[in-house]
C-alpha cells in the first residue's frame, strides 16, 4: 500500500513549504530526487537557446504533485532552428515547448541586422511548418533578454509577437503569458550560466510554463471538493461561533476565490464531517456574503470516510477520480484521502496563502471561457433530475418519451467552429477515429467543398445538453468516410447516436449522391465501449477497422428523434 | 567558521548528489563530474540565499572549489563586519 501512494507522510510535511514563495526552490530540490510510482509519463521536448532547467526543474516538480511525471528532453543551445525544422523526430513527444531568446542570437552573430532579420525569418518559416508536421500542442515562450535594443530591433521584436498572436489562433501553436513584471532579468546569472532571469523570478515563470503545458497535456480537472470548518470559517459549526475574520486570516478571500472559480466552470461541492443539518443552519443564520448554500452542486456533510464521500462524489457527477480537486486544512484528512482515493488531487488549504495557489496552480487554471464551461453548473443540475427520472421509469422507452428530446442541427457554421474543436481534443470515450483534429483542420471541414461538418445540439424536457456530438465527413469521388464522429457521454444512451447517424446518411446519399459511406474505427484505452457502435447500426464490417454502409443496408430499430435545421 | 562550514558542506551535498561527510578541502570542479556550470548556479543561489550575502561577477568566475567558497564567504563577511 505505501509503495503505492503517490505522496507519502514526509512529503506531506514538506509540502506546505512549497507555497512559501521563498523556499519553493528548496522543495523542487527536496521533491526532485524523489521516485513515485504509477505517475503518469509525459514526453517533452523542449527546443530552446538559453538555459532553461532551472525553470523545467520546477515545472517538473510542480508535476510530480499533480500525479504526472515529466521526461524531458532539451536541444542544444545552437541548434534552435534546426531542432525546429526536425520536429518529425520527436512525434513520440506529447507536446514540445520553445524557449527561444531572440537576441541571442543577435549576439552571437556579431550584432548584425541582417543576420537578426534572417534569424526571425526563418524562424517564422520554421514554426509553421514545425505546427503543420507535428500535430500535438507546441507552447511557445519568448523572451528579449538584451535591455539596450535600437529601435530597428525593436520593431522587429514586436513584429513577431504580433505574428505568433496571429498564428496562435489558427494552430496548434499556443503563446505564454507574457510577463509584465519588472525585475526579472539578471545580467549576472545570464553571464556565468547563460541564465537570463533571476532566481526570485523562477517560479512564477514555472508555474507559467505550467499552467499552459497542464492545461495541454494533463486531464482537466473539474470538481472542487471544500472542507467547512476552518477552511470556509474559523472554529467547528454547532460547536462554537464561527467567524469569517480572525486576526490572521480573512476567509472571505476564500469564498470569493471560490466563486471566480465557480465562474470558470469548476464545480463546487462540499465534502464536511458534520450533520447536513448545522451546516444549512450555518448559511442560514450567517450572511455569506460572496458564497451561498447553492453555489455548491452537492453536499457531503456526514461522518464517513472523507474518501468514501469524495468517491461517491465522482460517481455521482460522472466525472473521473482524478478530475476532483479536494481541499482541506486538516493534515490527516488529507492523508486519509490520499491512501484511500489516491487520485485524487489534494490541497492543504493554507491560511492567508490559498489565494495565491489558486493563481498559481496550474489545475486552478482554465483558459478557455466558452459559455459551454459557465453553464456547466446548471448542466450537471439537469443531469440529477435526469438520473433521479431514470430510476423512476419502468423501462427504457418509457424514459426516452419522459424525457421529449430535441436535436438541433448547425451544418457547417463558423460560429460555433471552437465547440467542434474543443471536443476534438475532449472527448475520449464516445470517440471512434481520436483523429484529434486542431482547430485550423476543423475550419476545413467547414470551409472545404467536398467536407462538411456536422454539430448537433441536444435539448430535452430538464433542460439544454449544448452542443454535444460533432460529426466530420469528406467526399472522395462516390465515396464518403466518416474522418471524426464524437458524442459527450452526457448524452450515450438515449438513442441520440442512432438518430444523428441515420441523419448524416440520408443527407450523404441525397444531397451529395453519394454512394457508399466508409467508417473507420480506432481502438483506443477509453473508447472500448463503443467500438461496436457502426455494426449495431448496421454497418458491413470490412476487415478490422473498417465499416461500409451502403444505400441499401438495412438499419436497426431506434427510438427516433426529432432533427430540427 | 565552523558553523559556515557545515552549512557550505550540506549545500554542496546536496547539489553534487554526495555525502557531505566527504567534502574536503580538494572538492572541486575538474574533479568532480557532476559540478558543472549549472549546479554552480544552483550551489551559488542556495549559498547567496543561506548566508545572505551576494558575489560579484569576478568573484564567481573564482568559485570552482570548496576552498575558494570558503574562502570567499569569510572576506563578505569580514567586509560586513568593518
Amino acid at each position: 500500500m505505501q509503495s503505492n501512494m503517490r505522496i507519502n507522510e514526509e512529503l506531506l510535511n514538506q509540502e506546505i513549504i512549497w507555497y512559501d514563495k521563498d523556499k519553493a526552490l528548496d522543495f523542487s530540490n527536496f521533491i526532485k530526487n524523489k521516485k513515485f510510482n504509477n505517475q503518469i509519463k509525459k514526453k517533452i521536448y523542449v527546443i530552446r537557446n538559453y538555459t532553461c532547467e532551472p525553470i523545467f526543474d520546477l515545472v517538473s516538480s510542480q508535476f510530480k504533485f499533480s500525479n504526472y511525471s515529466l521526461d524531458l528532453k532539451f536541444g542544444k543551445f545552437d541548434r534552435l532552428l534546426k531542432d525546429l525544422s526536425e520536429v518529425d523526430r520527436y512525434k513520440e513527444c506529447d507536446a514540445i515547448i520553445i524557449s527561444v531568446d531572440y537576441f541571442r542570437f543577435l549576439r552571437i552573430e556579431e550584432k548584425n541586422l541582417d543576420n537578426f532579420k534572417k534569424f526571425l525569418k526563418l524562424f517564422k518559416v520554421n514554426l509553421i511548418q514545425a505546427s503543420q508536421s507535428f500535430l500535438k500542442p507546441i507552447i511557445i515562450q519568448s523572451v528579449c533578454i538584451e535591455k539596450k535594443q535600437t529601435l530597428i530591433q525593436k520593431k522587429y521584436v514586436s513584429k513577431t509577437y504580433k505574428f505568433l498572436k496571429e498564428i496562435s489562433k489558427i494552430t496548434n501553436i499556443q503563446i505564454c503569458e507574457e510577463l509584465t513584471f519588472k525585475k526579472i532579468y539578471d545580467k549576472r546569472n545570464w553571464d556565468i550560466a547563460g541564465l537570463p532571469y533571476n532566481h526570485e523570478s523562477l517560479k512564477i515563470i514555472a508555474s507559467n510554463f505550467s499552467k499552459k503545458l497542464y492545461e495541454n497535456i494533463a486531464k482537466p480537472i473539474k470538481v472542487i471538493a471544500t472542507d467547512l470548518d476552518n477552511t470556509l470559517w474559523s472554529g467547528v459549526a454547532g460547536d462554537e461561533k464561527i467567524k469569517f475574520k480572525t486576526k490572521t486570516v480573512n476567509f472571505e478571500e476564500y469564498h470569493k476565490a471560490l466563486m471566480s472559480l465557480k465562474k470558470k466552470g469548476y464545480l463546487l461541492t462540499i465534502v464536511s464531517k458534520n450533520n447536513i443539518n448545522t451546516v444549512k443552519d450555518v448559511f442560514k443564520i450567517n450572511k455569506f456574503r460572496f458564497l451561498k448554500l447553492s453555489d455548491f452542486i452537492l453536499i457531503k456533510a456526514n461522518w464517513r470516510p472523507k474518501s468514501e464521500n469524495l468517491k461517491e462524489i465522482a460517481k455521482e457527477l460522472n466525472v473521473g477520480e482524478d478530475s476532483i480537486v479536494f481541499i482541506d486544512d486538516s493534515k490527516h484528512e488529507r492523508y486519509e484521502v490520499l491512501k484511500n482515493a489516491n487520485k485524487i488531487r489534494v490541497f492543504p488549504f493554507v491560511e492567508k496563502k490559498f489565494v495565491n495557489i489558486v493563481e498559481q496552480f496550474p489545475e486552478f487554471q482554465k483558459s478557455v471561457n466558452l459559455a459551454e464551461d459557465k453553464k456547466k453548473t446548471k448542466m450537471y443540475l439537469d443531469q440529477f433530475k435526469r438520473t433521479k427520472a431514470k430510476s423512476k421509469t419502468k423501462n427504457f422507452n418509457e424514459y426516452l418519451k419522459l424525457l421529449d428530446q430535441k436535436i438541433k442541427l448547425k451544418k457547417n457554421s463558423i460560429s460555433t467552429l471552437d465547440r467542434s474543436a474543443q471536443m476534438e481534443t475532449k472527448i475520449n470515450q464516445f470517440n471512434m477515429t481520436l483523429a484529434r483534429y486542431s482547430y485550423n483542420e476543423v475550419n476545413k471541414f467547414v470551409k472545404d467543398k467536398n467536407k462538411t461538418s456536422y454539430l448537433f445540439k441536444v435539448e430535452d424536457k430538464f433542460g439544454d445538453n449544448g452542443y454535444v456530438c460533432s460529426v466530420l465527413v469528406e467526399r472522395i469521388k462516390n465515396e464518403c468516410y466518416l474522418r471524426s464522429f464524437l458524442m459527450s457521454c452526457r448524452v450515450i444512451e438515449r438513442d441520440v447516436e442512432y438518430n444523428v447517424l441515420n441523419f448524416i446518411l440520408k443527407d450523404q446519399f441525397k444531397k451529395y449522391k453519394v454512394e457508399k459511406i466508409i467508417a473507420k474505427v480506432k481502438k483506443g484505452e477509453r473508447n472500448i465501449d463503443f467500438i461496436l457502435f457502426y455494426e449495431k447500426f448496421g454497418f458491413i464490417k470490412q476487415n478490422y477497422d473498417t465499416y461500409i454502409f451502403k444505400k441499401d443496408t438495412i438499419i436497426k430499430k431506434f427510438n427516433k428523434i426529432k432533427i430540427i435545421l | 567558521m565552523k558553523q559556515i562550514e557545515k552549512n557550505l558542506k550540506i549545500i554542496l551535498g546536496k547539489f553534487l548528489n554526495i555525502d557531505p561527510k566527504k567534502i574536503n578541502s580538494k572538492t572541486n570542479t575538474t574533479n568532480n563530474s557532476n559540478w558543472d556550470s549549472l549546479v554552480n548556479l544552483n550551489i551559488l543561489i542556495e549559498v547567496e540565499k543561506k548566508f545572505k550575502i551576494r558575489f560579484t561577477k569576478k568573484e564567481i568566475n573564482e568559485l570552482n572549489s570548496y576552498t575558494n567558497y570558503i574562502k570567499y564567504i569569510n572576506k563578505k563577511y569580514a567586509k560586513l563586519k568593518k
